[in-house]
């Protein structure tokens, strides 16, 4: 019997090879290798949101989605420290709701830690990071509930996001506040599309830390990502070509 | 530092490897190691619920103290006390109990759900204005699409019917798979930093 599992051999050298160019980028980015992301307009736009909310006098609002701790959603948090930085420095109150328990506790540490590296500990405010529920609607109507009770000047919504996108965004919309969305889930990005008025297209969330701190580990798993969709590319143009030339070598292949 | 960082960075590191190699490998005793780590998770869920339910309770207690008048806070707290008696003393399965579930729990959510559709209108309603190219594509190939998909819609215009599927197979397949695999790559590059501790955000910070 063969200690592997059968049909993900091809899975596991596959995970091994982008590992190690993961490992090796990120090596590189620290011993000075240097890599230039484009600007992303929804990252770009956090300041101007914030701004606007500084200047009525009314608050933001932060949230890491439905998903618990997720990429996705430690992407948001990502955004969510250095919003919590931002309006620390303002004097902007920011408001944060989140779904799942176990991402609570995390939104709680990222949120103190923020505003201990704004060099205000003391202006943050236990009551404004909130569990709301763990039932997706109850999540939702609890969130529509922020946004129209605190009258948000902002709403970033950036994380895992299911089918309450929506709801969320045109709520948002509703108040007038000005909305940033981003979310891996290919279904609901066209929701966040028209209802928001910047949106991080899916992968884009992951630059989140290279863009706000221009963090080298970062910048160096951005470049290998990079490489692994160019590779990705190249696997699926081969496999068509073999494909329509009658060869099934790379479909059996990546079966194994 | 030690007991904030490192121990996590320890913890998730090894949790990390051994449902990775359990995912890929038999080996017996890692396997039942994973299973154990899964399991695990789901406790350490619980007790985090436990600090989100005090949460509930502090914050809308203050409301209250502040705004005795606040009739939301007060509803929330009241009926988070009832469901917490009544499980606990009646249990799960008992009628009170479901009922709540069944007839309160249950038809609120699926009115929340309800708004979808209405939401969906509103929000097509804003993006199909033709403002610029980009909103002009979208509006075109929104009515193809609508047309598309009700009968009436490919008696009028017939083309409508073989455009929808393939933009639907072909356009909106393309797109979404551009996302997910690119998304993939993603999670593999948040997880690998989260294993060798290197992701600060997912221990809260520095």
């Amino acid at each position: 019997m063969s200690i592997f599992t059968e049909g993900r051999v091809f899975d596991l050298v596959t995970l091994i090879v982008v590992t190690g160019l993961m490992g090796l980028y990120m090596h590189l980015a620290r011993s000075g290798l240097k890599v230039k992301i484009r600007p992303i307009a929804g990252f770009a736009a956090i300041d101007e949101a914030i701004g606007r909310a500084a200047e009525m006098g009314k608050p933001v609002h932060f949230t890491p989605g439905f998903g618990g701790l997720v990429a996705a959603t430690f992407a948001g948090l990502e955004v969510l420290g250095y919003v919590a930085r931002l309006t620390a420095q303002y004097d902007v109150r920011l408001v944060v709701t989140v779904s799942q328990a176990e991402t609570f506790a995390v939104t709680e540490q990222v949120m103190r830690q923020a505003y201990l590296e704004a060099g205000k500990p003391e202006a943050y405010r236990p009551e404004d990071c909130r569990f709301i529920s763990t039932d997706q609607w109850a999540y939702a109507s609890g969130v529509i509930g922020v946004l129209y009770r605190e009258r948000v000047a902002s709403n970033i919504m950036i994380g895992q996001f299911a089918a309450e996108a929506l709801i969320l965004a045109e709520a948002g919309n509703t108040v007038g506040a000005i909305q940033i969305a981003g979310t891996t889930n290919a279904y609901q990005i066209p929701f966040f599309v028209v209802a928001c008025d910047y949106v991080i297209l899916g992968e884009e969330m992951f630059a989140a830390g290279a863009h706000f701190t221009n963090n080298k580990v970062h910048l160096g798993s951005l470049r290998a990502e990079d490489l692994v969709k160019a590779a990705c590319l190249a696997i699926m143009v081969i496999g068509a070509v073999m494909t329509t030339a009658g060869s099934d070598v790379l479909k059996t292949l990546m079966s194994k | 530092m030690f007991l904030r960082k490192t121990v996590p960075t320890i913890i998730a590191s090894i949790s990390g490897v051994v449902v990775v190699v359990a995912y890929f490998f038999q080996i017996t005793p890692i396997g039942t190691l994973a299973d154990h780590i899964l399991k695990w998770r789901s406790v350490i869920a619980v007790f985090a619920l436990g600090l989100g339910g005090v949460n509930i309770i502090r914050l809308h207690t203050k409301n209250i103290q502040r705004d005795p008048k606040n009739f939301y806070s007060a509803a929330l707290l009241l009926t988070f006390a009832i469901t917490i008696v009544v499980g606990l003393t009646m249990g799960q399965t008992s009628a009170p109990y479901t009922f709540i579930f069944d007839y309160i729990n249950v038809p609120t959510g699926s009115a929340i759900f309800s708004l979808l559709a209405f939401y969906i209108g509103t929000a097509a309603y804003r993006a199909f204005r033709a403002k610029n190219a980009e909103a002009a594509i979208l509006l075109i190939t929104g009515c193809i699409v609508m047309l598309g998909r009700v009968p009436i819609g490919a008696k009028i215009l017939p083309f409508t019917a073989p455009a929808t599927d393939w933009i639907m197979s072909v356009l909106n397949v393309g797109g979404q798979r551009g996302v997910m695999i690119a998304g993939a790559i993603g999670f593999i590059a948040v997880s690998l930093r989260i294993i060798v501790g290197l992701e600060r955000r997912a221990y809260g910070g520095e």
